[in-house]
């Protein structure tokens, strides 16, 4: 009873560790040791961090800095095998004997392609070849970081694995959109979720009230403590990461400690940022009434088509504003960091603790003719005006592992991350600097504006409070760059993890650990400052203070059983449980009306809370899984998970999400034919499923809280708080379930310098999730409820070639070619009440269509023809279609990548390019459509030269009604990346007392090949599956010099 | 081998399986408690099963009300605004691109500022009805806000009637499951409001103050269906009893709502003062009323200081309603302009001069609208003939119910029941921004309803 109380107590953990304990025989507590080096071939150097393990058992070890490595094993003949990223694995027999410890040394090949071995599992690190799913591994992280442009976690995933689409932000610190083999939810989110040394991590968009671009989590996180990132692309590989995981897991691991004397290493970078886009002109056709040729106007074209022309052209002109280093606000901004690194320790206990400060200031300045508008007006300029585009990172953490004992290791990982950040009004925001610039006449203004108006086309150049327009439509940086929009987060992530091996053939390990983050975001404008708003800027002075708090609770404990059935069979029955509790919570406080100085919802006039929102997600799983291993050369895995999650309906209680994978190295049989040009085939097949879990909330049918003005009239009018239905719930509601079936294989030629990867696909969402719209007119409380009613198919395929084509002692050349292909097609969008298929969703642009992908793009179609011959289209000749078409996919379908590294000097300098191709979809052109569509000044509506098909998609757009014209291909190249490392001399990083040192300049974004006619076909500020490119900056190039020193 | 694999089996199995059982014995101990909800902010069915809950949302529902008409926050249209567009009240000074099409009379059923606008009321019969339900089971004492949500109802069916086109649907949603119904012609919309403003008057019986103006409000909103209906005899007899200076206020405070016409006028800068020239100044606009430059004292403004949103148009103020100015839903004026109609409905001399001292009565000695005192203006002469007291009686009533949806329903009116061609009555000609104004007299039933299998559009779009 004692025993079953204290399970009951403790809880599944201490279940597993009393069953060990209670079911351990004394005989099998004896041990033996197997200790050895390992050192590289031909330098006969030690080689650190290799890991050394037991085949069939759960003996693993690591090698420290002298490449020494000690493993405890139960007495026999084994296999031991030691494997590192950059070598070939080797594996050995050794017989190791109780109190007699046996001596086994490896010698290592260095591979000329490096591939990673070892990945992290949900049940724990396993070698690769085991898998019967992919799994993209970046691998040596700390490398990347060196000698390639990475200033966050972005730049890292970008191009680097096929199937994985990240689009990464435009400004300084924005949000990333990270998709994986395609969108595979129509209503909820396609991100995938991300996991830091074993614990759940908050990786969503965060406003920051510009007006569409937003800062993100993942941010928060430094490159720099990486030390590999691996993406389990679907539910083949995350079944056991439970509800959630249909759409990939990132699997982040920090570094950690070798054992050995302390290693240092420190390094320095500094940066350019630069705007390199060429923005729209803006176009004034100037021209006069024929009765009227004294009096200047704006031509239009229609004009000059009408029968006699109503206007006469005189000249055109044209004035792009942010080309003007007179008064536009783009320049060149910084980037800088330094940190520093510390490794050590000893067998039994080894630290890695981390330093680093990081800060970008953007291509936004405060332009010089209104700073000195301010400083006439006597205004001190603040530096948050003359750098509105800024964001900094302090990143500090600390990695213990220790090795209690033979039996028991244990870790630590702490991690703290503080940023600010600060962006001005951008994007979907009439204070939008963009949007002001863009609103120019169309040439350059003059002092004259002021005094005649009508000799500048009625631009007065002149604000609303008397300042210097310089071309802007209403106001300029001097006023909309007041506007104060920050965020700050502090972020602490730990993790504890525990490996207790009772036997020789168990091991349990436990990890438990907490993500929390404090947001502070303030949208301030103080008194008398920002854009004149409605009349008065004293009384539109405002604050909104936004305090959120983030906490991802996180446990996990697995029992990993290994038994070697048969000589050639060996087994793995893996046990655990896991469960995340992600917890979020705001305040939105808003004071109206400051005083002077003043800058906090207390201090102002009128002082409120705006909203407040706390939310929870729980999910507890368990899962079960067996392994087998056959003669070390086919490996079947089957596994089972079922969860319970908080947000499931009260009418569903549970999901289980099987899995299945094999894995079998044909080449090795004795059957298979030999070839001296195939070094290993290996086929593996996968199958699993996994969910996405409802909103915390989306069951429930609820209640809002609102505050209603209630009164007679002014005098007695109150405010009253008041109730309204809000949410109609679903009871029944349940994950959405995505089941996926891949197959593919990995080969290895020609002496390991070519491996080829090849993955086909096919992954079936079912249960989808759908907000089915409820038609207004039946007055529901919301317009549409959560049911689980759609089906979505995403297949394709994914390549990847890694080969090193020249290795020789003054130059290499190591070439990876990546490619992935999807087809996105919605099966099903449920049925109406008549019980037929819905069989479209939306109305707009974007419409989710059964047969189609989701987000498909629908325009109507028009056709145009100069009928008069006149060089002009006008509305008549042009005939749009009644119905709307189906256009094509709204996100790249197809993704190529080629990497290509060079090495010169006996690899003294190394150089790397990164080329990247997306294709195989639409975007919409909201850059030239908006301006076109809203203003007189775009080229296509003022340029008589401008061509008939420009013509055209103005006037279908204004006038009859159809965007088809401002439908672009969204294909493109983009050489994304290239750096040169250079490996400082040895005796000159002796003289500043370093092991070694190395210097890379590189660069990124230096160049894209479309034909998009907007800024560049990457520019977004969005955060979901659409790109959304009204008036956002479009991405930067970066210029970066590092220096990397070693001690 | 086989001894082995026997040894083996007798401890791993008895092992798994009791970690097993031990694991899921645990589990259950504590996974209740793990997967508790813990939703501190939700607000569930429970929570609103009394009085106190009926009453919130009888709060709820009147808020809303005033929301779908006027009120808000975040620059969006409510009817009132987006009516007052399409018409000659107001004039696009922004760069979204539904505005003007809303000014230039072009506005589709797939617009994005339309179909909030119309969900906004439909849903709003809905949050009234709910609240209707509650009070009528906790709190079957609160006759008058039980009729008053019947009000909300019957006035939200009369401004879908006047505001869309033929085929409007009116359902239900019960128990969280829509109930949808065939679409509607608006005269039959206008039938349902007065059945619903019939089950409210009902329910008023009573003499205290609050009942009454419930009550007024209830008979001028059923008047104005009667109106709608060409009932004006019926309708002028029904409001006969209400006072000139009666108002049925919606209210406004800065930590809930602002008065949108400040919003788009005053604060953001989307609209200029409607007029019978473009905001420039350079473009006719035919059939319009000069609001802005006819210096009526009914129209509050500011002269033109620079450019609206859209960074081009001249931006004119109104500054009738300032941010917590309050804006009356119904009032006396109301009442006497439908008298006034009913005796223009009379086609005869008489008539005529009985509708004009009706509306130079309200000249001689204005009411206080909202927060607005305007002084007295001067008679105007007696039309002498219908089309002169047609003329005459809808521009004084253009004026003095400017921005409160009505001018829309009139403009519609005037071709329905008065005979106009919609090009005499509509904004018409070159429009300012680019190409010609549309032939829309009425706003299309946004394609969202289409989730109602009865709807597949308007029926027609007549006036």
């Amino acid at each position: 009873m004692r025993l079953l109380r204290s399970i009951l107590r403790f809880g599944p953990t201490s279940a597993f560790a009393i069953v060990a304990a209670v079911s351990t025989p004394a005989a099998l507590m004896a041990q033996a040791t197997v200790t050895g080096r390992v050192t590289a071939a031909g330098t006969n150097q030690p080689i650190s961090d290799v890991r050394v393990y037991a085949v069939g058992t759960t003996a693993v070890a690591s090698t420290n800095a002298d490449g020494r490595y000690t493993l405890h094993v139960k007495p026999g003949t084994m296999d031991v095998r030691a494997t590192r990223i950059g070598f070939i694995e080797q594996k050995k027999s050794v017989t190791a004997t109780a109190g007699a410890p046996a001596t086994l040394d490896f010698s290592l090949e260095q591979s000329s392609v490096k591939l990673t071995e070892i990945v992290t599992t949900a049940t724990g690190e396993q070698r690769k070849v085991e898998l019967g799913n992919s799994v993209t591994t970046l691998g040596n992280i700390a490398e990347k970081v060196e000698t390639t442009p990475v200033n966050n976690l972005a730049d890292l995933m970008v191009a680097k694995a096929p199937g994985v689409q990240v689009l990464a932000g435009n400004m300084t610190g924005s949000a990333p959109v990270i998709r994986i083999r395609g969108i595979k939810s129509i209503s909820l989110s396609s991100d995938p979720i991300y996991v830091i040394d074993g614990v759940r991590m908050s990786s969503g968009a965060l406003s920051l009230n510009t007006g569409g671009t937003a800062a993100s989590f993942l941010n928060t996180l430094n490159p720099e403590e990486v030390a590999d990132i691996e993406i389990v692309k679907g539910p083949s590989a995350a079944t056991l990461y439970g509800t959630d995981a249909a759409n990939g897991v990132i699997v982040i691991t920090t570094k950690r400690g070798v054992a050995g004397a302390p290693r240092w290493t420190v390094h320095a970078e500094g940066g350019l940022v630069k705007d390199r886009n060429d923005y729209p002109s803006q176009y004034a056709l100037w021209g006069h009434r024929p009765a009227t040729p004294a009096t200047p106007r704006r031509c239009l074209l229609a004009d000059l088509a009408a029968t006699p022309a109503t206007c006469v052209v005189d000249s055109l002109t044209s004035y792009n504003l942010l080309a003007d280093k007179q008064f536009s606000p783009i320049t060149t901004g910084y980037t800088k960091g330094v940190g520093a690194q510390v490794s050590g320790g000893t067998d039994a206990v080894r630290y890695f603790v981390s330093g680093d400060f990081e800060g970008e200031q953007g291509t936004l300045t405060l332009p010089q003719f209104s700073q000195d508008y301010l400083s006439s007006t006597g205004t001190n300029i603040r530096e948050e005006w003359l750098h509105p585009e800024y964001f900094n990172r302090l990143s500090l953490r600390s990695n213990l592992n220790a090795a209690i004992s033979p039996k028991l290791d244990m870790g630590v990982s702490i991690g703290y991350g503080k940023t600010a950040q600060r962006l001005p009004p951008v994007d979907n925001n009439t204070e939008s600097f963009l949007f002001q610039a863009f609103g120019n006449p169309g040439f350059k203004p003059t002092a004259a504006c002021a005094t005649a108006p009508s000799s500048c086309l009625g631009y007065t150049n002149t604000g609303l409070l008397g300042e210097e327009l310089g071309g802007y439509a209403q106001y300029t940086p001097a006023s909309t760059f007041q506007r104060l929009n920050q965020l700050k987060i502090d972020r602490l992530t730990t993790s504890g993890d525990a490996h207790w091996r009772p036997f020789s053939w168990m091991q349990n390990d436990a990890t438990v650990g907490m993500d929390l983050a404090n947001r502070d975001r303030v949208a301030l404008c103080r008194f008398n400052e920002c854009a004149v708003g409605g009349g008065d800027r004293i009384e539109d002075s405002f604050v909104r203070d936004t305090r959120s708090v983030d906490r991802n609770l996180s446990a996990q404990v697995t029992s990993n059983a290994t038994w070697q059935a048969l000589t050639t069979l060996n087994l793995k029955t893996t046990l655990g449980a896991q469960y995340t509790n992600q917890q979020s919570e705001f305040t939105d406080a808003e004071g109206d009306q400051l005083p002077p100085g003043a800058q906090s919802p207390g201090q102002a006039a009128i002082a409120f809370v705006d909203g407040s929102f706390i939310r929870a997600d729980k999910t507890l799983g368990y899962y079960l899984q067996e392994q087998a291993t056959i003669r070390d050369l086919l490996f079947i895995t089957a596994a089972a998970r079922t969860d319970q999650n908080s947000a499931f309906g009260t009418k569903f209680q549970r999901v289980f999400y099987p899995k299945l994978g094999v894995s079998y190295i044909i080449s090795d049989e004795s059957f298979f034919p030999k070839f001296s040009w195939l070094d290993q085939l290996r086929l593996r097949g996968a199958y699993g499923a996994s969910g996405v879990q409802p909103g915390s909330t989306t069951a429930l049918r609820t209640f809002a809280a609102t505050t209603v003005s209630i009164g007679t009239d002014a005098s007695d009018a109150t405010d009253t708080p008041a109730l309204l239905a809000s949410a109609l719930g679903n009871p029944n509601l349940k994950p959405e379930r995505s089941t996926e079936r891949e197959v593919g294989f990995e080969s290895r030629l020609f002496n390991s310098r070519f491996n080829i990867d090849f993955t086909y696909y096919n992954n079936v969402t079912k249960d989808a999730l759908i907000s089915q719209p409820i038609a207004p007119s039946a007055g529901p409380s919301a317009l549409s409820v959560t049911r689980n009613l759609g089906s979505i198919a995403n297949s394709g395929i994914e390549a990847t070639i890694t080969s090193t084509l020249v290795d020789r002692r003054d130059f290499g050349w190591d070439l990876t070619v990546g490619g992935s292909h999807n087809t996105n097609i919605i099966k099903s969008l449920g049925y109406n009440e008549q019980g037929e298929p819905n069989p479209t969703i939306g109305t707009g642009s974007y419409r989710d269509s059964l047969g189609l992908p989701i987000n498909g793009v629908f325009a109507r179609p028009y056709t145009y023809s100069d009928a008069n011959g006149d060089g002009i289209i006008v509305a008549s000749e042009i005939t749009v279609d009644k119905n709307f078409q189906f256009l094509g996919y709204s996100s790249p379908r197809d993704l190529v990548t080629i990497q290509n590294g060079f090495n010169f000097f006996n690899r003294k300098l190394q150089v790397n390019t990164l080329l990247d191709y997306r294709g195989g979809f639409s975007i919409f052109n909201n850059y030239t459509g908006f301006l076109c569509r809203a203003k007189f000044t775009c080229y296509d509506e003022q340029n008589p030269k401008a061509p008939l098909a420009a013509q055209a998609r103005v006037v279908a757009y204004r006038t009859l009604g159809s965007d088809y014209g401002y439908w672009e291909t969204g294909q493109f190249w983009r050489l994304r990346e290239v750096s040169a490392t250079y490996t400082v001399p040895t005796f000159l990083a002796n003289q500043l007392r370093a092991r070694d040192a190395s210097l890379t300049l590189s660069a990124r974004n230096l160049h894209v090949w479309s034909s998009f006619t907007g800024p560049d076909p990457e520019t977004n500020y969005g955060t979901g599956d659409i790109v959304s490119n009204l008036l956002t900056t479009a991405p930067p190039s970066y210029f970066t010099l590092r220096l990397n020193l070693h001690f | 081998m086989t001894s082995n694999l026997t040894h083996r089996f007798r401890r791993v199995i008895p092992a798994g399986a009791g970690a097993l059982a031990m694991l899921a014995l645990g589990a259950c101990s504590v996974q209740d408690s793990l997967l508790e909800q813990q939703q501190p902010q939700v607000i569930l069915p429970s929570d609103v099963q009394s009085s106190t809950g009926a009453l919130a949302l009888y709060n709820g529902a009147l808020g809303r009300f005033r929301n779908s008409l006027n009120g808000g926050n975040n620059n969006q249209e409510y009817i009132w605004n987006f009516e007052g567009l399409m018409t000659d009240e107001v004039q696009s000074a922004d760069s979204f691109s539904q505005r003007n099409d809303a000014d230039q009379r072009t506005t589709l059923s797939n617009d994005g500022v339309l179909r909030p606008v119309y969900e906004r009321l439909q849903q709003s019969r809905g949050f009234a009805r709910d609240a209707a339900l509650a009070l009528a089971q906790y709190a079957p004492d609160e006759k008058t806000k039980y009729a008053e949500m019947f009000m909300e109802i019957g006035f939200f069916e009369v401004t879908l009637g006047q505001a869309f086109c033929n085929g409007i649907p009116l359902g239900e949603t019960v128990d969280g499951v829509p109930v949808y119904t065939q679409p509607l012609t608006n005269a039959e919309v206008f039938q349902a409001a007065i059945t619903r403003l019939d089950t409210a008057l009902t329910n008023l019986t009573g003499n205290d103050a609050e009942t009454v103006r419930i009550r007024n409000a209830t008979l001028i909103t059923k008047a104005r269906a009667l109106v709608d209906l060409g009932k004006y005899d019926e309708a002028a007899t029904l409001v006969s009893g209400i006072p000139t200076d009666y108002a049925y206020l919606i209210t406004y405070s800065v930590t809930t709502q602002s008065n949108e016409w400040w919003q788009m006028y005053t604060s953001s800068h989307r609209y200029s003062v409607g007029d019978s020239l473009s905001p420039a100044g350079t473009v006719r606009i035919l059939n319009a009323i000069p609001f802005y430059s006819s210096n009526d004292p009914r129209i509050q403004k500011k002269p033109a200081k620079g450019v609206g949103l859209d960074t081009t148009t001249p931006f004119t103020e109104l500054t009738n309603w300032g941010r917590e100015d309050p804006i009356s839903l119904v009032n006396g004026l109301d009442a006497r302009l439908i008298e006034a109609e009913a005796q223009l409905n009379k086609k005869t001399p008489a008539g005529y001069a009985a509708m004009n001292t009706i509306l130079n009565n309200l000249r001689a000695d204005p009411p206080q609208y909202g927060n607005l005192v305007i002084d007295a203006m001067p008679a105007l002469p007696v039309p002498l003939t219908f089309d002169a007291a047609v003329d005459q009686f809808f521009r004084e009533k253009a004026f003095w119910q400017y921005g409160r949806g009505e001018r829309f329903s009139d403009l519609r009116r005037l071709s329905r029941q008065y005979g106009r061609a919609p090009e005499t009555v509509w904004p018409e000609g070159t429009f300012f921004k680019n190409g010609e104004y549309g032939d829309n007299v009425n706003f299309p039933v946004p394609d969202s309803e289409k989730s109602n299998p009865n709807f597949t559009g308007c029926i027609d779009r007549n006036p």
